[in-house]
């Protein structure tokens, strides 16, 4: 009875956390968030989507492809959206908010006026399929589950690298990391990228679930942020479970109470959580104790 | 945000440039001189934004009507020209765009597209006295007391809730009727229109009526939720056809395929790309008489014209009969009819001769008009189609065959 | 000379602080720069490691001009600066901190280790506290790191600013003998230091400013008691 509400919690989940996840990479060294990522994980399951249907390339070389152009373009809107803004005197305050927002604009504008409105299939990689099995559960749907943990995984040993942890150092504090050699806006730009190979990720993984349409960028960025932010920005761990409880709310406030409310009863839990954990779940506060 | 304003203006500059009239001030054109030779009509539509790429494509019936009424010589002998303003798609634009078309003397006005936008456009075209037709099916949009200047020539949602609610209950004689709805000013007028005709002619109310939020994730609980309540055909009223692929597809996993009646968008081709085809054998959607055909009734010779110029139009792909049931062409047409009945472009004497417009046959159906209605489309227009006739060869473009009965 | 700084003006935004400030560093020299407080020393430091821009005036490294270089330049040619404050990243590991000395240094793994195990044999609480995240640590064991971290590098010249602030007498003592250590190992130190008369114990060369200028310098054993010195503390 209750497995389905699990299943598609789990699975809608892995996909906020995802989401949540590469806001988390470019917030990490720049403090700034990315207001396009919605959009470039739309982008992604698009791109992926129109070149399995139009170019009938095999799945994992367009799922590659994806990669490479979406990562492409977070470079991109670091090199022409942020890196100028940050580089002025004294940080260039939020201007960043203006120009990545517009950035998320004209990306959702242009692919609007090029594929149009209407939603396409993205299959699932072979041999996985997204028909339900005899739990009620599809092989997509546990595949899922497992890449998301994996891609997680795999950001958390990028982090205990050398160079992870000097994007770490950036975070904690600046003047410090640049008088060891480290270079903001080096780091900086690298973590735009690989955001961006998250968010096309996010984008191809959730297309054969959500399908990919113009519209999937808006709802994904807010849940994203939400996982983000309940998780605690810093934590990849955190923000997978914050992703997780947020989809299993919406799942059960869908079922238990009237639908329309799923939203808002997420949107409230989570302020609610950083009332009392203003970290979130797994974020660490700062041991700044002179 | 200077750089923002000099951005929007210089963009307007180009459409006026495109028009024409880069170097004359919009007014002294509209009044003087050229208006004498062409008939303006004020034409909103999205060119920008996010809901551009939807609404954008569903004029195309009305630049049609255009090219026809120019080549048959006009209104009145007058060319008829548009006058595209760009809203956005967005209610708060309403103002400045009426404003400018206003000052362009501009007194006929085609959009906006979207409930709200017609809405917030009403709250200034009638205190102007703009004679309008935009694209929304909220019943009170045909109040002529309410809005004296506004023309609605397409089904209110009420009428579509009801005609959904009949074939349910007349023609399929199923009495544990389902109801699955987007949490929208559109689902719930749809929702309680079905509901109610549904109750006046059963005496049953809906089995389960399911409504989800607009940014829902995930069909699959609501459609079980109809399942279990022994549901034996469905009525759903959603807007998104990302929403409309995940119920099917929850049905084809659940192997529940009852009848199912919606919107007239589930004729959207991209629904076949999401959705098996074997899960939509026993579906239908509300559609317009005149686009429909029979084994025994062909489609109107002139809808039929109309079905291959649109299928002709780029823009207009998946997306026929969506577009077919747009109001523009028709209200084109209306307008020449009243202003040559009227033999005059003031708006005092056109709308006299538009209010006067009874049994008008029209690509959607007869057209009636009065001092205190202008909802001109009536229930025997409206009927069902199903979805699966798509495939069907006889279905080219706009055209779908009649549900069984209908 | 290994730094020649010379009629350096800097300053925050378009506010002069630094006014015409000249100093030189020989090969393994150790510098003291003493002042009262607001008299421009860290401003000096974080302009000669490229932190703060540079209004007017050159900065040489070995002859050649490092005006403008960034700090990641200057770390490449030599030059360590240790902001004030023990600046440790205190979310992570004390290990983390030392492995971050190496950033950039481009050093074969075998050398690192080697330096590593060297550093631990020297620093044996860091070893002990290796896992902890720095933040954890006493004042004394966090400035003991940045001086470990400052030895994993090896630098050519070594900035210390303050680092003697907020630690007790005993831990002041161990901090010092380690920049006597890394001098003898033969690396350049220029020491900000408020412990005026340690600092001047320890020095080759003693600079005193005063209001963001050099107001006297010379042998620092000569100045300690000086007129000059005092002078520069009561303003």
């Amino acid at each position: 009875m209750y497995l389905d509400v699990l299943v598609q919690a789990l699975t809608a989940g892995s996909i906020y956390a995802l989401v949540g996840v590469s806001v988390n990479v470019i917030y990490r060294p720049t403090n700034t968030f990315n207001l396009a990522q919605g959009n470039l994980v739309m982008l992604g399951a698009i791109l992926c989507a129109t070149i399995l249907g139009q170019l009938k390339l095999p799945w994992y070389l367009a799922a590659g492809i994806t990669v490479v152009v979406i990562s492409g373009i977070a470079w991109l809107t670091h090199l022409v959206a942020v890196a100028p803004i940050l580089s002025r005197p004294g940080g260039g305050g939020h201007g960043w908010l203006v120009s990545t927002l517009a950035v998320g604009i004209l990306i959702e504008d242009a692919v609007g006026k090029i594929v149009g409105p209407d939603p396409q299939r993205l299959p699932p990689p072979p041999p996985l399929s997204t028909e339900l099995g005899a739990l009620g559960v599809s092989s997509y749907q546990v595949a899922l589950v497992a890449g998301v943990v994996a891609i997680v995984a795999a950001l958390e040993i990028f982090y205990r690298s050398r160079t992870g942890r000097a994007i770490l150092a950036i975070a904690e504090d600046r003047d410090a990391s640049l008088l060891w050699g480290i270079d903001p806006t080096r780091l900086a730009r690298m973590s735009f990228v690989l955001s961006g190979v998250v968010a096309a990720l996010a984008g191809i993984l959730a297309g054969p679930v959500f399908y990919a349409s113009v519209g999937l960028g808006g709802s994904l960025l807010i849940k994203g942020f939400e996982a983000a932010a309940a998780g605690g920005i810093g934590s990849n761990r955190g923000v997978i479970l914050a992703g997780f409880f947020i989809a299993l709310l919406d799942a059960i406030t869908a079922r238990a109470l009237a639908p329309g409310y799923q939203d808002a009863v997420s949107f409230v839990a989570v302020l609610l959580l950083l009332l009392v954990r203003p970290q979130g779940l797994m974020g660490r506060t700062n041991l700044r104790t002179v | 945000m200077n750089d923002d304003h000099s951005g929007i203006s210089r963009r307007r500059l180009l459409r006026h440039a495109a028009a024409g009239s880069l170097l004359l001030p919009m007014p002294f054109i509209a009044r003087r001189g050229l208006a004498d030779e062409v008939f303006r009509v004020g034409w909103i539509r999205p060119t920008t934004g996010r809901l551009a790429s939807s609404f954008a494509p569903l004029y195309a019936g009305g630049l049609i009507a255009i090219d026809e009424i120019n080549a048959a010589g006009g209104i009145l002998g007058r060319k008829v020209v548009i006058q595209e303003e760009d809203d956005e798609a967005s209610p708060a634009k309403q103002p400045a765009v009426i404003k400018r078309l206003k000052d362009a003397g501009v007194s006929y006005v085609v959009g906006p597209t979207g409930s709200p936008q017609v809405l917030s456009s009403l709250a200034f075209t009638t205190p102007a006295q703009m004679i309008q037709c935009g694209i929304a099916n909220a019943a009170d949009q045909g109040d002529a007391v309410k809005y004296p200047y506004n023309y609605m020539c397409v089904w209110s949602t009420e009428q579509e809730g009801e005609a959904a609610a009949a074939y349910m209950a007349s023609q399929l004689k199923i009495r544990k009727i389902g109801l699955l709805q987007e949490s929208t000013a559109f689902g719930e007028q749809a929702g309680n229109a079905t509901r109610r005709k549904f109750k006046e002619l059963t005496g049953q109310d809906p089995a389960s009526v399911q409504v989800y939020p607009a940014t829902a994730t995930d069909l699959a609980p609501y459609v079980k939720n109809l399942q279990a309540a022994g549901c034996e055909g469905v009525i759903v009223w959603m807007a998104n056809t990302v929403h409309i692929g995940m119920a099917f597809n929850a049905m084809a996993q659940q192997k529940w395929l009852p009848p199912v009646i919606g919107h007239v968008n589930l004729f959207n081709d991209s629904l076949f790309d999401l959705v098996p085809l074997d899960a939509l054998k026993n579906v239908y959607g509300v559609y317009y008489r005149n686009w429909t055909y029979t084994d025994k009734e062909q489609v109107p010779q002139r809808n039929q014209e109309l079905a291959r110029k649109l299928a002709a139009v780029d823009q207009a792909k998946g997306i026929n009969a969506f577009i077919a049931g747009c109001p523009h062409y028709d209200f084109l047409y209306l307008l020449k009819a009243a202003v040559e009945q009227a033999k005059s472009t003031e708006v005092a004497a056109v709308k006299k001769a538009l209010d006067g417009v009874r049994g008008y046959k029209a690509v959607l159906g007869t057209i009636n008009f009065s001092e205190t209605s202008h909802a001109g489309i009536g229930m025997e227009d409206v009927t069902l189609a199903s979805v699966a006739s798509a495939k069907d060869p006889r279905s080219f473009g706009a055209l779908r065959e009649r549900a069984p009965g209908a | 000379m290994l730094l020649e700084v010379d009629g350096l003006v800097s300053g925050y935004g378009k506010v002069a602080i630094l006014d015409r400030v000249a100093l030189t560093v020989a090969p393994g020299e150790l510098v003291a720069i003493v002042g009262g407080n607001g008299a421009g020393k860290s401003t000096l430091l974080r302009t000669i490691s490229g932190l703060l821009p540079v209004m007017a005036g050159t900065i040489r490294w070995e002859g050649r001009d490092v005006t403008r270089a960034s700090p990641r330049t200057m770390l490449a040619f030599g030059l360590l600066h240790i902001a004030e404050g023990r600046r440790l990243f205190r979310q992570q590991s004390v290990q983390s901190n030392l492995d971050l000395a190496f950033y950039g240094a481009g050093l074969s793994r075998e050398e690192e280790r080697r330096r590593i195990d060297d550093a631990f044999a020297r620093f044996p609480i860091l070893h002990e506290k290796r896992g902890e995240p720095a933040g954890a640590l006493s004042g004394g064991q966090q400035q003991i790191l940045t001086v470990a971290q400052a030895w994993l590098r090896r630098p050519r010249l070594l900035m210390l600013d303050e680092p003697s602030l907020g630690l007790a007498p005993v831990i002041v003592d161990q901090v010092l003998d380690l920049v006597l250590r890394l001098r003898s190992e033969g690396c350049a130190i220029i020491l900000v230091e408020q412990l005026v008369e340690r600092a001047m114990e320890i020095a080759d060369t003693a600079y005193v400013m005063q209001n963001g200028r050099i107001m006297g310098s010379g042998p620092a054993r000569e100045m300690i008691g000086s007129e000059l010195l005092q002078h520069a503390y009561l303003a």
